[in-house]
Parts: C-alpha cells; sequence; structure tokens
C-alpha cells in the first residue's frame, strides 16, 4: 500500500485518469442526454487522421499542434455527419456509422503508411488507438487539469442555456438564446474531451467514459443536479479501481480496466438501484399483480353476497371455492391457496380450522365493495361522458379498478351525479354498508 | 498469386457486408453492425485460448454467438432497463472490448493477436494461412468466409419477402403473421457471423464501413430493393480492388485504403444524386412552362 502512493508514475497516472473520467462524466451527461451518444464514439475514431496529418507536417508526436489538429479533424466529421444526415436520404445512424469508420480507415492508411516509411520517431504513434495511461507525464496531467476545468467552467456558466437547448430546443430558439452557439460549445467541449483523453484511453474506450457514468447515474435519480453529480462520483470511483486493478494485474491496459470498473458499477446500479433499477421495477409489477389478483377474490367474494338482503358476513366453503377458481381460472388467475394466505395475514380472511371453511372479514367486503363500486362508476362514467358503446366499459373498468384514488373516486361521484345504477343495470353499492 | 487472393477475399468480405449490411442502414440500425464487430473481441479471444486457432468453425460460432448476445443485451437494456437505445450501445459494445483486450494483454505470450490489428485487420496476411483441398491452396479466411457469404445468400433468397416486409413494414409483417424478432435476431445472428469471419482480415472498425458505406451509396442511386442489394455488392468489390491498389501505392493498410474508397462512393452518390435531382425539377419546370 505504502508504494501505492510513493510510486511517482502511478501518482500522475491515477491523477490523470480520476481529472479525464470527470471531464468525461460531465461532459457525457450533457451528450448523452441530448440523444448524442455515439457522435462522442464518432470523434474519437475520427482525430486518427489529424494526428497522423500533423505528424507528416512537423514529425513530431506530441504537443500542441497535434491536439489542434486532431480536433480539426473531429469538428470536420462532426461537420459531415450533420451535413449528410439533414442534407441526403442517409439517415443519422448510418452517417455516424460510415463518418466514423471512413475517418478511422484514412487514419489507419496514413499511418501504416507512416510506419513503413521508416520515420524512426513514429514508434509512440499507436498509442492513439489503444491508449496508453502508464506512460502518463506531469505534462499530460497538466494538460488534462487545464481542459478540465474549461470544461467544468464552462458547463457551469451556461447550464441555464444548455438546458434549455437539450430539454426544448424550440423555446431556446423563440426566448432569443444563441442556440446554434450552445451547440457549438457542446461539440466543441467533446471535441475538447476527446483529445485530450485519447492518448489515456484510446479511440474505443473513450466513448465508454462518456457514455456509460450518465447512463447508470440515471437509475439513481430524475433530477439533472443529481445525475450530474452521481455520474462524475462514479467516474472517479472506477478511475481509481481501474488504476489499481492495472496495477495489480500485470499487463491490463489502465483504460480497458477504467471501463471494466465503469460498467460493473453501471450493471449493479441496472439492476439494483432502488425505484429504476429492473429488480425494484420487476418487484413493483409482480406486487401490482399480486394485489390485483386479491382484489378480484374480494370482489368475487363481495358479488356472491350483493344480492342477500340480510348481508350476513358469508362463509366459504370448497365448493365456493371451486367456483371462483373455475371463474378466475378463466380471468387467467388460480392459486386460491397462495392468496388466501396472504389475504388472511391482511385481515381480509379469516379461516376456522374446525369447520374448514373461509370466513370474509367486513374488512374483506368493505374492500370487494369498494372495487365493485370503482368498477361500476367508470363503467357509469364511460359510458355517459365518453360515449362508450355499453359492450365496451367493461374490461377498461376491470383494469382502472384497481388503480383510482379516492380522490377520482370522488371527482367521478360529482361528475356523474351520484348515480344509482350502472349501465347493466346493476346497483353501484353505497359506501361502508356494514 | 497473393493479390488474387487478397482482392478475392476482400470482394467476398464487402459483398456478404453490403448484403446485410444494406437490410441494417434500411432498419437504421447501422450502429449495431459497429457494437457488435467490437464485442465478438472476447468471443474471439476466449475461442482462440481454447482451440489455438483464429479461423475455423468452432471459432465462427463461439465468437457469432457472443455477438448475438450483446445484441439481445442490448435490446434488454433498451426495453428492461430503459436505457436510451444509442447510449445502451455505447455502454455494451465498450465493455465487452475492452474485456477482449485485457484477456489479449494478460494472456500476453499465448497469445499472437496483436491489440492494434483488432482493430483493423490485416488482409495482407491472408495468402499466409492456406488449406490445401485436392491439389489447391486456399486461403483459410477465404473459406470461412466464403461459406458465411452463402448463407447470407441463401437466407436473403429464401426469405427475400420476409426480410422486405419487416423491414419496410413490421405492423403490416406482424399482422400477416410474420415473426419480425425472429428475423431480427436472424440478420443480427448473419452481422455477427459476418464480423467475426472478416475479423482477421479487415478488424473492428473498417468493417462497419463495409456495412454502411456501400449500401448507404447504393440507396442514394436506386430506390428498388434488389438493384440496391446489387449495387451495394458492387460497390463493395470496387472498393476491395480500389484499395488493394490504393494501399500497394501508399504503402499502408489495405483496409484502411478500402474504408477510403467506400467514403469516396458515398461521396460521388451524393454528388450523382444531387445532380439528378436538380435535372429532374429543371426538367419538370420545362413541363410546366410547356
Amino acid at each position: 500500500m505504502i508504494d501505492f502512493f510513493f510510486a511517482p508514475t502511478l501518482f500522475w497516472v491515477l491523477s490523470g485518469c480520476i481529472l479525464l473520467s470527470i471531464q468525461s462524466a460531465a461532459i457525457g451527461c450533457f451528450t448523452v442526454l441530448n440523444k448524442q451518444s455515439l457522435a462522442g464514439d464518432a470523434v474519437a475514431h475520427a482525430v486518427l487522421p489529424g494526428i497522423c496529418i500533423a505528424f507528416l507536417l512537423t514529425g513530431e508526436k506530441d504537443g500542441l499542434l497535434l491536439l489542434i489538429s486532431a480536433s480539426i479533424s473531429g469538428w470536420i466529421a462532426l461537420q459531415t455527419i450533420q451535413y449528410i444526415s439533414q442534407t441526403t436520404k442517409i439517415k443519422t445512424d448510418a452517417s455516424i456509422g460510415i463518418i466514423l469508420s471512413v475517418f478511422f480507415g484514412i487514419g489507419i492508411l496514413l499511418l501504416t503508411s507512416i510506419q513503413q516509411s521508416g520515420n524512426g520517431n513514429q514508434s509512440g504513434l499507436d498509442k492513439y488507438i489503444l491508449g496508453k495511461a502508464a506512460g502518463m507525464l506531469p505534462d499530460d496531467i497538466f494538460l488534462l487539469l487545464c481542459t478540465c476545468s474549461i470544461i467544468l467552467l464552462v458547463l457551469a456558466l451556461f447550464r441555464k442555456e444548455i438546458i434549455a437547448y437539450i430539454f426544448d430546443i424550440d423555446f431556446t430558439k423563440s426566448s432569443g438564446i444563441p442556440f446554434r452557439l450552445i451547440r457549438f460549445c457542446l461539440l466543441l467541449l467533446l471535441i475538447i474531451n476527446v483529445v485530450s483523453g485519447i492518448q489515456t484511453v484510446g479511440v474505443v474506450l473513450m466513448a465508454a467514459l462518456i457514455i456509460t457514468p450518465v447512463s447508470a447515474a440515471r437509475f439513481w435519480s430524475d433530477s439533472l443536479q443529481k445525475v450530474y453529480t452521481i455520474s462524475i462520483i462514479i467516474g472517479v470511483i472506477s478511475a481509481v479501481v481501474g488504476v489499481g486493478l492495472s496495477f495489480y494485474v500485470t499487463n491490463a491496459p489502465t483504460g480497458a480496466t477504467i471501463v471494466l470498473a465503469l460498467t460493473s458499477l453501471f450493471f449493479i446500479s441496472a439492476f439494483f438501484a432502488p425505484h429504476k433499477g429492473i429488480i425494484a421495477r420487476l418487484y413493483k409489477q409482480l406486487n401490482h399483480k399480486e394485489k390485483t389478483q386479491q382484489e378480484n377474490i374480494l370482489k368475487l367474494c363481495f358479488h356472491s353476497i350483493e344480492h342477500n338482503d340480510n348481508l350476513q358476513l358469508p362463509l366459504i366453503t370448497h365448493s365456493e371455492i371451486n367456483r371462483f377458481e373455475l371463474i378466475m381460472n378463466d380471468e387467467g388467475i388460480v392459486q386460491w391457496k397462495k392468496h388466501s394466505k396472504s389475504l388472511i395475514k391482511k385481515g381480509f380472511l379469516s379461516f376456522s380450522a374446525i369447520s374448514d371453511t373461509w370466513y370474509i372479514t367486513k374488512e374483506g367486503i368493505a374492500r370487494g365493495q369498494r372495487i365493485t363500486r370503482l368498477h361500476r362508476l367508470w363503467e357509469a362514467y364511460l359510458l355517459h361522458q365518453l360515449q362508450f358503446d355499453i359492450d365496451h366499459v367493461h374490461e377498461d373498468a376491470d383494469s382502472i379498478e384497481h388503480i383510482l384514488t379516492p380522490e377520482l373516486e370522488l371527482a367521478l361521484e360529482t361528475i356523474l351525479n351520484n348515480p344509482k345504477f350502472d349501465p347493466h343495470g346493476e346497483t353501484i353499492p353505497r359506501k361502508y354498508i356494514f | 498469386m497473393d493479390a488474387f487472393w487478397i482482392i478475392l477475399t476482400g470482394s467476398i468480405t464487402a459483398i456478404a457486408c453490403a448484403l446485410a449490411g444494406t437490410f441494417l442502414v434500411l432498419r437504421k440500425m447501422s450502429m449495431l453492425s459497429d457494437a457488435i464487430s467490437h464485442a465478438v473481441l472476447p468471443g474471439i479471444v476466449s475461442a482462440f485460448l481454447l482451440t489455438g486457432s483464429r479461423t475455423g468453425f468452432p471459432v465462427l460460432i463461439g465468437a457469432g454467438s457472443v455477438g448475438l448476445l450483446s445484441s439481445f443485451l442490448i435490446e434488454y437494456l433498451h426495453k428492461r432497463g430503459r436505457v436510451q437505445s444509442d447510449a445502451s450501445i455505447g455502454v455494451t459494445f465498450t465493455w465487452l472490448f475492452a474485456l477482449g483486450i485485457i484477456l489479449i494483454s494478460t494472456m500476453g505470450g499465448n497469445i499472437d493477436i496483436d491489440p492494434d490489428c483488432v482493430l483493423y485487420g490485416e488482409i495482407a496476411y491472408v495468402p499466409l494461412d492456406l488449406f490445401s483441398i485436392g491439389n489447391i491452396l486456399i486461403p483459410q479466411a477465404l473459406i470461412s468466409m466464403g461459406s458465411v457469404l452463402l448463407l447470407t445468400l441463401i437466407i436473403i433468397f429464401i426469405a427475400f419477402k420476409e426480410l422486405t416486409i419487416s423491414t419496410f413494414d413490421p405492423e403490416h409483417a406482424q399482422s400477416i403473421g410474420i415473426n419480425t424478432t425472429m428475423w431480427h435476431y436472424i440478420l443480427m445472428g448473419c452481422v455477427s457471423l459476418i464480423t467475426v469471419a472478416a475479423f482477421d482480415a479487415v478488424g473492428a472498425i473498417i468493417v462497419v464501413a463495409l456495412f454502411t458505406a456501400p449500401p448507404s451509396a447504393a440507396l442514394l442511386l436506386s430506390s428498388r430493393l434488389s438493384h440496391v442489394l446489387i449495387l451495394a455488392s458492387l460497390f463493395g468489390v470496387i472498393a476491395a480492388i480500389a484499395g488493394y491498389f490504393l494501399a500497394i501505392w501508399m504503402n499502408g493498410s489495405i483496409a484502411g485504403a478500402m474504408a477510403l474508397i467506400t467514403g469516396i462512393e458515398v461521396l460521388c452518390a451524393i454528388i450523382i444524386s444531387r445532380v439528378k435531382f436538380q435535372l429532374h425539377s429543371l426538367a419538370k419546370q420545362k413541363m410546366i412552362e410547356i
């Protein structure tokens, strides 16, 4: 652990990767929300010809000129994508694919041509393809420090305008915000980010640093501020883990380990995030399905007694259960046993072991009555207010009856003037018979 | 003889890519080819570690199924996880590609895959790996690519109607009983197989040029699907031939030069379709004047 902190190269690599992750996550947040995730990928591939041409002209494999030339090449690529998708029949996805691969192909052609020509100085040029984080120098850190602060600063200064541009372009145009300038700004920041990071992680994995943090963060929150913060945190964590991993596993390239850490965090978020994660959502769906089925059972119980005059608390015998199962089977529901246990727990049913019968409690009847009431109110509403056909109202009411809130119930009553009967001539039960 | 094998392999690769690519471009799924071509890397590397060979049918099937799995994952993240479709492509392929790169680098000595070549292939080495049938020596890559092309052709011939309808009008296709999901994944399976077979020759990124550029150029020039398929294949072959000579002249990567030629083809197609459109509207104006 001690040499971890005292190895100077490792310190530079770690700080470089953290800076790069922060700036990529920050700009990525807006790029992804603007549905331009793959534009980042395209820029990353398209800078290659620029790098090669600058090398051919100057003979240097580092330096500002190389970065500027790379940026120009990326800029031309983005403009060409826009031109092709706006003025020809070719759609955006195909034009991104064409530009990305053709620019990369030109870059490779130039690169291999340079390598064959035997210029002794060229050997470091292929670091731009797969990246070499391990070779980071203080100069590179200084560059990343500059770009990172520029990106964060611009994003903070024009925050409102950028948000308006991304979420409501028409509003932006009409309210006089210079939206062309904003678009230019965003693309420029994206290019700056890609160009400054490309020698660290390479052309392919650059896209992951931009796309993955925000995709993971969106599972945790809906608010832009929180997504922005969370995606930067995710970026930093995976930079630290990735650099550590590449330090301990021999030969593992840093860029790839960072991406692996990043994607692990993404999958953890995708599955386990509360509320928006896949498992949470599945659980919610199952819960709702169970609730619907149990309410259907209570509704059937209520139906079987509503025409009795004395409204005794009914008991359910085995023959009645068979009848329920038959009806419920028709609706694709079975499993009386499973649901009865859960209903007993919730106090809607009670079971007497002596007579081997189930009783419905008052609460159970009240719930069944409420469901029936909502069902019939909704049918009446569809028929009288929305002019539905009488034979089309039942199915719709069957699904809405489990969702309507007491407020909506009250509103329906007021609109319909407290109706007595539903379209099929059945009484709409009043509240609280018991 | 080497030049002949290289151009032939390049042409067959380009034809297979153009045929499958036409459907991808029409379905607005071009970027899936980019995703799949990167995602097969861990499959290829692990197949190599298991069988000790980079070509041959076990590798084709093994790595091809990884490509198909990645298209499932993209669809799953989009539908179940509600990740934006472009973001789910980006997350999936970068992850699998990173995994492949780590495998290659850490297995270091046991593997003769050059990490850089993963991205752009080395078609010039195709004639080095020969396989003898009777008295004739045929490059290994040509055999696997040829069989994949044959499979693609068979699928397109048998199911031309199903593929066409589910491409242009998925709702109508479903209503007349065509299983659009199945055809989607059959197409993805084809794309995966083509990418794996083409991996040695043109690599993960240049293959995207062959998938997207010739079909796009053909679509600009014709609006009849059968013509587009033929035209796209023709553009692919031209790219293979012209790319070879350009690369020899520049002393550089053949795959890179092929990509450059496909780019030029798209440029020409855009110009031609522009000119055609101008002439057409001129003729229309004259008709009105008369």
